[in-house]
C-alpha cells in the first residue's frame, strides 16, 4: 500500500470511529446499556469463581481451557467480522464518494480499520482486563509485552480472515438463497447450542486447533502452568505474515465481488394462497391487508423463519444430552422460548416494516391494524409453539405435564402478542441504520427487555406450581396454570386496546 | 479532439435482467447531456457503470480518456452525485467537505469557496442530519465538485427539489459546465432538462432508443410537441 492509500485509509477509519462515538453519545441510554453489559459481566468474571479459577484446577486444565477459550473467541469474531462485512461496494455506506474519491483500497482497508479498532477497543480491552484479574489469582499480572502484541495480532486475523472467507464466497457468485441461508444458520445454531451445552468436550476440542496458541499469551508468568512463550511467538509471527497474505487475497476477492452488482429478481405473484384464505375466513380490509403483508414479510425473510426453528432445535439436543433432561418444567420453558422468540421475531417492532407506507397505515382504524399484526404474529406462533411443547413432552418429559405447558404456552402466546404490539408502538426502533439491512430493524433492546419482564410476570404462577410438580396436588398445577391464563387473556384484551389506541393517536415528524 | 464521455456498446446484466443494451454515448467538454427516460429503464445503471462503480458486461466507457475499469484513475477526473447524495448525517457541512478535500490533498480554502460558491456558509457548522433536501443536494454538490473534475455525473439532482431550490441546482450546473465540465444528469424534470441540456438522449428498456438537441427530439414527434410528449412517445411500450 503506497503512501496516500495508507494515509486515506487512516482517513477512513477515522472518521468511521468519530461518527461511531457521536452515534454512541447521541444515544445515551443504548450507551449506557452496553456498557452496564460489559462491566456486569467482567464484574461476574472478576467476582465469580474465575478469579479463583488458576488456583482450583490442575495447571493442565487450565492451560486447555485458556487455549480452548482463546481458539472459541477467535471463531466467534471470525463469525462477527464475516458477518458485517460488506460483499458489495454499495453495501458500504457513502460508497459511491470514497470509491470515487479514495478508492477501493483506502475504502475496503479504512473500513476494516475502523471495525478494528472499535472491537479492540471494547472486547480487547475486556480481555486484558479479565486476563489480569485471572493471572491476579496466582500474583503475577501479566506484563509481559508479547501479552499484548499477541492480543492484537489475535483479533487482526479473526477479522481479516472472517472478510476473507465472506468476500471469497461472494467472488464465486454462488448465492445461496432463502433455503440455503435457513439451512446455514440452523446448522450454525446447533454447532453453537452443542457447544455451549457440552463445554468441556468442545473447550477441549478447541484447544487442539492452531489459533490456541493465542491462548498462552495469557498465562505466560503463571508459575505451575508452563505457559509456551516460543509458541506465542510463532503464533504471533505466523499471524503477521498470514494477515499480509489474506490482506492481497481479500483485495482480489473484493475487486471480483464488490461491483458485479449481483442479481436482480424479477417481481413475484401479487397474492398467496393465505391472502385468499383470511378472504374466506371473513377476515377483510386494513386488518387483512395488514395480516397479509406481514406474513408475506415473514415469509421471505430467512432470518425470521430460522429463528422460529429454534426452540424445535433446542429440544433436539436435549434429546441427545446423555444425561436426559429431566426437569418438570421443561415443556413449559421450551414453550415460552417459543412465545419469545415468535413475539420478538415477527410482532415486537411493528413500525419497522412500515417505512413509507406509514402515512398510508394511519388512514385506517387503529384497532383494524393491530387485529392484523396479532393476526399474522399469532398465526405463526401457534404452530411453532404446539410443535415445540409437543415435542418437549412427549420426547423428553414429563408427558403428564405436556398438556397445561400447552394451555399455559398458547394462552401466554395470546396475552403477549398484543402486549408486544403495544410495547413496540411505545418503544419503537425506526432509527437510521450504519448501512443498508436485509430485512427488519431488530426490536429496540429496551422493548425486548420490557417485553421478556411481561411474558415472566405472566407465567409466574404457572412456573411456580410446575417447578413444585408433584409435591404439591395436581389440582394446584392446574390452578395455579389457570391463573396466568386468565391473566395472559387479560392483558391481551388490554394491550390491543392500549396497542389501537397508541396507533390512534399517532403523527407523523 | 476526444470527447470527455465516451460510451460504445456499453452492456450490463443482473442475472436474467439486461438493465443497460448496448449503449453509446459521447459528451463533450463544456456541455450539459441529459439523459431521461421512464423508471427502470436504466439510467441511474448507465450512470454507475460511467463512475466505474459496476463492472460492465460488455462494451467500454471512458471519462477524459481514461478507462472507466481503472478506477483509481478515475477519481482525478470524475465527480459523480447519486440520488440520495453520500453524506455523513454526524458531520457537519465543513467537516463532510474537509474530509473530501483531504482524499484531493486540498486546504481549508478550497473548502470555504465550495461552501461560499454553493451557499452554505451559514448552515457550514450545522450537522448534516439537520439540513433540507435542498441543503443536501447542495452540499453533495460541493463534494462531487471539490476537484475541479472533468466530468460530472449527477443521477436524479432535481428530486424533491421546490423550484427555488431547483433554480440555485441548475445555476450551479450551468456554472460547472460553464467552467468546462461536462456533465451529465438524469432526470424526470423533463422542463428542466429541456432548458439547462445542450443534447439529450432518452433511454427505454437499456436502450438508448434516440439522442438530439432538445428541441429537435420534441420537434421530431410533433411540431408543436415538447420533450415531455416527445419521450412518452419514443418510451411508450
Amino acid at each position: 500500500m503506497n503512501r496516500t492509500a495508507l494515509a486515506d485509509s487512516l482517513l477512513v477509519a477515522r472518521l468511521y470511529l468519530l461518527r461511531g462515538w457521536r452515534r454512541a453519545i447521541a444515544n445515551p441510554r443504548t450507551l449506557a446499556l452496553k456498557a452496564g453489559v460489559l462491566v456486569a459481566l467482567w464484574l461476574f468474571v472478576v467476582t465469580g469463581d474465575a478469579r479463583t479459577l488458576p488456583s482450583e484446577v490442575e495447571p493442565e486444565r487450565f492451560k486447555e481451557m485458556m487455549r480452548g477459550a482463546a481458539a472459541g473467541l477467535w471463531l466467534a469474531f471470525v463469525a462477527v467480522a464475516a458477518l458485517s462485512t460488506p460483499t458489495a461496494a454499495r453495501s458500504v455506506q457513502g460508497s459511491s464518494f470514497l470509491l470515487r474519491s479514495a478508492g477501493l483500497r483506502p475504502t475496503l482497508w479504512g473500513t476494516m480499520l475502523g471495525k478494528y479498532a472499535r472491537r479492540v477497543a471494547i472486547f480487547g480491552a475486556f480481555v486484558v482486563a479479565t486476563a489480569f484479574v485471572l493471572a491476579w489469582g496466582f500474583d503475577v499480572p501479566t506484563r509481559n509485552p508479547l501479552t499484548f502484541v499477541a492480543l492484537l495480532v489475535f483479533f487482526l486475523t479473526a477479522e481479516l480472515t472472517g472478510m476473507a472467507v465472506r468476500l471469497g464466497v461472494a467472488a464465486t457468485g454462488v448465492q445461496l438463497g432463502d433455503t440455503g441461508r435457513v439451512l446455514f444458520g440452523g446448522v450454525g445454531v446447533i454447532v453453537l447450542s452443542v457447544g455451549v451445552g457440552y463445554p468441556e468436550e468442545s473447550i477441549a476440542l478447541l484447544s487442539h486447533l492452531p489459533v490456541a496458541a493465542f491462548g498462552e499469551a495469557f498465562i505466560m508468568g503463571i508459575p505451575e502452568v508452563a505457559a509456551d512463550e516460543t509458541l506465542v511467538v510463532w503464533a504471533t509471527a505466523g499471524g503477521v505474515v498470514g494477515s499480509l497474505v489474506l490482506a492481497v487475497v481479500i483485495e482480489q476477492f473484493a475487486l471480483r465481488s464488490w461491483f458485479t452488482g449481483g442479481s436482480r429478481e424479477r417481481a413475484g405473484a401479487e397474492r398467496t394462497r393465505v391472502d385468499d384464505l383470511l378472504g374466506r375466513l371473513g377476515i377483510t380490509g386494513p386488518t387483512r391487508a395488514v395480516a397479509w403483508r406481514l406474513w408475506l414479510q415473514s415469509r421471505r425473510r430467512p432470518l425470521v423463519l430460522g429463528l422460529l426453528a429454534v426452540p424445535a432445535l433446542v429440544v433436539g439436543l436435549a434429546l441427545v444430552e446423555p444425561g436426559g433432561t429431566d426437569i418438570p418444567l421443561f415443556p413449559l420453558s421450551i414453550g415460552l422460548y417459543a412465545v419469545w422468540m415468535a413475539t420478538v421475531s415477527v410482532g415486537l417492532n411493528p413500525l419497522s416494516s412500515e417505512d413509507e407506507t406509514l402515512t398510508h397505515l394511519l388512514s385506517a382504524p387503529g384497532r383494524d391494524i393491530v387485529r392484523g399484526y396479532a393476526l399474522t404474529t399469532v398465526c405463526l406462533g401457534i404452530p411453532v409453539t404446539v410443535a415445540a411443547v409437543s415435542l418437549a413432552g412427549v420426547l423428553v418429559g414429563p408427558l403428564w405435564l405436556t398438556v397445561p405447558a400447552l394451555l399455559v404456552s398458547v394462552a401466554v402466546l395470546l396475552g403477549v402478542v398484543p402486549g408486544a404490539i403495544a410495547i413496540g408502538l411505545i418503544m419503537p426502533r425506526v432509527g437510521a441504520l450504519e448501512q443498508s439491512v436485509d430485512g427488519p430493524i431488530t426490536p429496540s433492546k429496551f422493548a425486548i427487555g420490557v417485553h421478556s419482564v411481561l411474558l415472566g410476570l405472566l407465567v409466574a404462577p404457572a412456573t411456580l406450581v410446575i417447578t413444585f410438580a408433584g409435591r404439591v396436588p395436581p389440582v394446584a398445577v392446574y390452578a395455579g396454570s389457570g391463573v396466568t391464563i386468565l391473566a395472559a387473556l387479560l392483558t391481551g384484551t388490554v394491550a390491543l386496546n392500549l396497542a389501537a389506541n397508541r396507533l390512534d393517536g399517532m403523527t407523523l415528524g | 479532439m476526444t470527447d470527455a464521455i465516451e460510451a460504445e456498446g456499453l452492456t450490463k446484466r443482473f442475472g436474467d435482467v439486461v438493465a443497460v443494451a448496448d449503449v453509446d454515448l459521447s459528451v463533450s467538454s463544456g456541455t450539459v447531456y441529459g439523459f431521461v427516460g421512464p423508471n427502470g429503464a436504466g439510467k441511474t445503471t448507465t450512470l454507475q457503470l460511467l463512475a466505474g462503480l459496476l463492472d460492465a458486461d460488455g462494451g467500454s466507457a471512458r471519462i477524459d480518456g481514461t478507462d472507466t475499469t481503472q478506477r483509481r484513475e478515475l477519481t482525478d477526473v470524475l465527480g459523480y452525485l447519486p440520488a440520495e447524495a453520500p453524506l455523513y448525517d454526524e458531520l457537519t457541512g465543513r467537516e463532510q467537505l474537509r474530509y473530501a478535500a483531504q482524499f484531493r490533498q486540498l486546504d481549508d480554502s478550497g473548502v470555504d469557496e465550495a461552501l461560499e460558491r454553493y451557499g452554505l456558509v451559514d448552515a457550514a457548522d450545522r450537522r448534516i442530519d439537520g439540513y433540507s433536501t435542498g441543503m443536501r443536494r447542495r452540499l453533495g454538490l460541493a463534494q462531487a465538485t471539490l476537484h475541479d473534475p472533468a466530468v460530472l455525473l449527477l443521477d436524479e439532482p432535481l428530486n424533491g427539489l421546490d423550484p427555488q431550490a431547483t433554480r440555485t441546482v441548475t445555476d450551479l450546473v450551468a456554472t460547472v459546465s460553464d467552467d468546462g465540465t461536462a456533465v451529465l444528469v438524469s432526470s424526470h424534470d423533463l422542463a428542466t432538462i429541456e432548458e439547462i441540456c445542450d443534447r439529450v438522449g432518452i433511454i427505454a428498456d437499456g436502450r438508448l432508443v434516440a439522442e438530439d438537441k432538445p428541441d429537435e427530439l420534441a420537434g421530431g414527434v410533433d411540431d408543436r410537441a415538447d420533450l415531455e410528449a416527445a419521450v412518452i412517445e419514443l418510451t411508450d411500450g
